[in-house]
This record gives C-alpha cells, structure tokens and sequence, in this order.
C-alpha cells in the first residue's frame, strides 16, 4: 500500500490483537532490560532509524538541509547488538544503580502492505524514567514500523522514529524507543 | 552576599579551584559579562548559511542571535529581538527569509538587521518614529577563521586570528588540511543537561584521565586500534604517544601522535583508514610533515576558548551555551572534509551519533558524572570545599617545533590548568590591555599572577 494512509486502519480484530501483543512484549522486554531477547524480535537486516528534529517556519525551506542527514539513530543490528554489549560490560555507570523505565505504547494502527506477509505499525511510545534521586524524564517518540513474517514469527524489520522534542531532556538516552 | 573575589577562587599556582565558580549565579552573571561578552564566540559554519538571506538562530552566552548571510556574501549578527517591545523575532532554528517580522506587533526587519516596516506607521506613529534608529542591536564584529565564523559583542576586542594566536596552528590540522576544507552536516544534536557549561569543556579539553574510566564500557566494545595512551580501567598508558598543549591564550589541544586514532571509535573503520592513507601526502604538502604525519588523523581535541570544541577523526564540533549557573545546552554537529566521499561522510554520521549526541554512546556516559559535578554544590559545605587540577604540575615543557606548552600523554590536567587560569584572566581584567597574551611557556611564566 502507498500513498497516504486511510483514516481507519483496515485489518480484522484478530491481526490488531496480535500486533498490540507484540508492542506490549517488546515494551516488556525493554523494561525488564531483556535486550539479548529483543535482539530476537529484530530481523537480521532491521533498520533502527530516528532522525535528528529541526525547526523551521513553514513558508520557509530547512536551509540546514544537507543531501546526508544527522540521525540521532541510525543502527543496523550490529550497531544495536553494540549498545547492547556495552550495557553487558557492567561498566555503564549511569545504569547503576537500575533505573526505574517504563514503555507506556499507544496509538497503535496497523495496516496492510502490498507485500504479503508485511504490515505497517503505527504506534505511539512515551518513555518514562526515573533515575537517581527521584529524577523524572519523559520523552515521546511517534514510531512507523514494518513488520514482517519470518520463519513462525512476525519480526520488526524498520522502525522510523519521531523524536518529539527539540531539544533532548536527559542527560543520556541510553534507552531503546 | 558580599561580592566573590575571583582572584581567591582559583589558584594556578596549586591548581586549585572554588566549587563556588560552579554554583553562584554572581559569578556566572560576571561570565555572562566579562567573558560571554568580551571573547569571540562561534556563531555558525559557513556552510550553514550559503546564500543571501540564509540564517541561523544561536546564542552567544545567554543572548539569543540570528546570524544572516548578507546579499554580499558577507555575514551580520544581531541579537533576536524586537527594538519595540522586546519579543523574540525568529523562532526556527534557521533557514531563509528576505525580512525578519515580529510576530508581536508586524515590526519587519531586514537581513541586514535594519528596521523596514512599521504596521500603521504613519495613522498610529504619525511618522514621527525614526526607523533608522530602531534597527537590531548588531554584534559589534563578525569574521570567519577557515568556514568557521566568529562573532563578539565587544568593539575593543583583538581580532579573531589575534585571539586565536598559536592555536591557529593546530585548527588548520582539521580546518586547513584539505584544499576544500570542511563543511558542517544537518542540523545539530541538541541536549540539555542540569550542568555547569565549565564542566564539559574541562572533560573534553585535556581530560584523558577520564577516558579510560568513565568510558570503560564504551571502550571496551567499540575499540578497533589500540591507543597506547589509554586502557581500559586506566591500568597501564605510555606517554610517549601522546600529548596535551595549552598556553595559547587559554585554546588547548589533546592529542595522540599516530596519525590514525581519531577513527579508534569506529567499530569497521577501514574507509577512513584507506581516505587517510591516500591524501597524507597532500596534507603533508600543505602542513608540513609532522602535522601531516602525526596529527592529522589522530585522536585530537581541540578546545577554543570558552566554549567551542573539534575532535577530527570522530568528526564532531560542539558548543556549549550556558543557561543559568546550573543548567547548558550541547550543541553537536558532525563536521567532516568536503573532500570526503558520500559513503565515508555517512559513515561518520552514523559514528557521531553512536559515539557523541543525543544518543552517543560516550556522551552517556559524561551526563551523569558532570551533572553531579555540578549539583552537588547546592550543599553549603560541598561548595564551600576547594577542588584541584594538579596532575603533573611542573612537567610542562616546550617543543621547537610546535607553539605552545606541551606535556606528555594524553592523561593529565595542564590544558584544565590553563583553562582555569584564562577564566580567572577573563573574569578579572577590566579592558583587554589587561588580558595577558602568552603562546610559550616562558610568556606564560612570565605573565602569571602571583
């Protein structure tokens, strides 16, 4: 499917279900810091992707705007397997000690693809954290994905991210959206 | 509260600093004065702002400005605000307009900063208001080292290549190696930290020590070359490899001598390996042979004086800008040669924000330790407490061959030293005649304060 998407997503109730199953595990995962397990869900050619945020008027082009982008993500699973190898070093001190982390997911569409086997996943992620003495950070991030079926499982094989702040409100991001 | 003294709050001799210089909002309001006020301060890249009418919105210390590309190429700055009632006049992080409108009142402002238009002019003003009058409040000069522009508020200070002095030597090892220069790439990495913006520039400035530890995770996963100048755990270095210069008024520069370690932090670094191998020559024929040889390529940090640093190899420029005693903004851009193929340059990209950004992977590690640095002097007692930079005092040196005072290795905290000392200068000289100007160590001995 191309163009703009339909106001209502057009899958049955059974699809819907289990696409929310699986945004709620993975949220699971990545809360309970289940990274090895998450890497699993993850295709071998996943594309983990968040470009950087600029603001500029309307009536205005991005005269920042160079042919390559500035990303604040821009992983292939061996650069996420590298995030994750460094939090298993034990050395990241700022992870120590845990720090409480909720992935609250909404707004989740899901919608067919011209491909079979493929889907289109809208949702919503608010990542909470509360870290140190009590510090509380917030951030929100609006995630496109594509799902695709692989072997028994369905796995995610593109996530483009939205990072809904100008300015980033945490000293590290030392989490996945 | 009485007035600080800044002359007791740091101490060159011992290395000593007050944790005051990090918490109290008089001496920070005396920084925005003396030395966001007074020193020239990045504004933007020239590859930012290409053509006419092309801005940028920046700050210089706590000052919001708009630096505009003139229709005849030159470059103005001005402070972001309307003569009238005070509003904010742009609000996007840049682009390009043919005239700056308040969203206020409709005041409409040039590029070049003069007042155009007045909503009612002539039923409501009765044309009795002088537009020539009521124009944006200009940097008072703006010049351009090698793509990078400059701007002070400060009509008295020396010029940008004065300022920068002998550090001009080792800038051009990034700004200067390849005929084309460099060029910065998309908009920057923004983050907001509960720090004092004196705190990352120490870290990066001449803080090898840190690395080693701080970064132990990082190190351990994303090494692809052995840096004989650091370890993992900080267990055993050799200093040799390796060197910290300062002097040069208050700039400063870590750096290995090998030539290669600026891409250590990439896990495959072969394409930036094999773009160093094949232009050597040509920097070598621009720079001389030990610029081409053992600085070009290596793991360098180069720190302008207060806010601005470089590290090529990892390919990131960033400015801090300062929000209140406690509070900064990063700014990180990856900046890379232009000369550089499409495939390295995206390479570097993704390194940069593996490594240093929002989400780099050593920047996260930074936060905290100088988030804590900084907030726990909201004790009384705490920042009543006297910290020092006194590593290796008195094993500075000098090289015939390079400007500026050397000591060996990367770990050590003389270019710290240094940068305190031109803080304290900055902060307590009344005009620039009183600003010492040292490049050597025996100008440095020689203009030292008691």
């Amino acid at each position: 499917m191309s163009g703009p998407l339909p106001a209502l997503n057009p899958v049955d109730a059974e699809t819907y279900l289990t696409f929310q199953n699986l945004l709620f595990g993975e949220a699971r995962l990545l809360d309970n810091e289940q990274y090895e397990d998450w890497l699993e869900m993850l295709t071998d050619d996943v594309h983990y992707y968040m470009p950087m945020p600029s603001r500029y008027n309307r009536d205005e082009k991005d005269s920042s705007k160079h042919p390559l982008e500035a990303n604040i993500f821009n992983d292939k699973k061996k650069h996420l397997q590298l995030r994750v190898d460094r939090f298993r070093t034990n050395f990241v001190w700022s992870e120590n000690p845990q720090n409480q982390l909720c992935h609250l997911i909404s707004n989740i569409e899901v919608f067919p693809t011209d491909l079979e086997g493929e889907w289109k996943v809208l949702s919503m992620v608010t990542v909470y954290r509360n870290r140190l003495d009590g510090e509380e950070r917030r951030m929100i991030v609006s995630r496109t994905d594509t799902w695709r079926v692989e072997g028994d499982k369905v796995k995610l094989a593109l996530r483009n991210m939205v990072f809904n702040h100008a300015v980033v409100p945490d000293s590290n991001l030392n989490v996945f959206f | 509260m009485s007035k600080l003294d800044i002359n007791d709050l740091v101490d060159n001799k011992t290395g000593r600093q007050s944790r005051l210089i990090f918490h109290e909002q008089q001496v920070y309001e005396q920084e925005q004065e003396q030395i966001f006020g007074r020193c020239w301060l990045f504004l933007a890249h020239e590859s930012q702002i290409t053509k006419p009418g092309d801005y940028f919105r920046t700050f210089m210390g706590e000052d919001e400005v708009l630096v505009v590309r003139q229709k005849d190429q030159s470059i103005k700055a001005f402070l972001n605000t309307c003569t009238h009632r005070g509003n904010r006049i742009c609000k996007a992080d840049n682009g390009n307009a043919r005239r700056f409108v308040c969203n206020y009142h409709g005041w409409s402002f040039g590029p070049d900063g003069s007042l155009t238009g007045v909503p009612l002019e002539e039923d409501a003003y009765h044309n009795q208001l002088d537009k020539s009058k009521f124009g944006l409040k200009q940097v008072a000069q703006v010049s351009s080292y090698k793509g990078m522009v400059f701007g002070t508020f400060d009509p008295e200070a020396p010029s940008l290549e004065d300022y920068l002095g002998e550090m001009k030597w080792y800038l051009d090892v990034w700004l200067d190696a390849m005929p084309e220069g460099t060029e910065l790439i998309g908009s920057a990495q923004k983050v907001e930290y509960p720090v004092n913006w004196k705190l990352p520039v120490e870290n990066v400035c001449g803080d090898g020590y840190h690395l080693g530890w701080a970064h132990a995770g990082v190190m351990t996963v994303a090494s692809s070359m052995n840096i004989d100048s650091l370890s993992v755990g900080n267990t055993d270095i050799d200093s040799s490899t390796a060197m910290s210069v300062t002097g040069m008024n208050g700039h400063s520069v870590l750096s290995t001598l090998d030539g290669y370690a600026g891409y250590a932090f990439y896990p495959e670094p072969q394409l930036a390996v094999d773009y160093l191998d094949a232009n050597r020559d040509t920097v070598s024929s621009r720079l001389g042979e030990l610029r081409g040889n053992k600085f070009w390529g290596s793991q360098i940090n180069l720190t302008v004086f207060p806010n601005v640093q470089m590290l090529p190899g990892l390919n990131w420029f960033r400015v801090y800008h300062p929000k209140g005693p406690g509070k900064m903004e990063m700014w990180t851009w990856a900046m890379v040669d232009k000369e550089m193929s499409d495939e390295l340059k995206q390479m570097i990209l993704d390194n940069v924000c593996r490594t240093f950004g929002a989400a780099g992977m050593f920047d996260n590690d930074d936060g905290d330790n100088l988030i804590a640095c900084t907030t726990q002097n909201r004790g009384w007692q705490t920042r009543h407490q006297d910290i020092y930079t006194n590593m290796a005092m008195g094993k500075e040196r000098s090289d015939p061959d390079m400007p500026g005072i050397i000591s060996d290795g990367l770990i050590g905290e003389q270019n710290q030293r240094f940068f305190y000392r031109r803080w304290q200068e900055m902060m307590t000289a009344e005009s620039w005649d009183q600003v010492p100007d040292y490049n050597s160590l025996e100008e440095a001995r020689a203009t030292e304060k008691d």
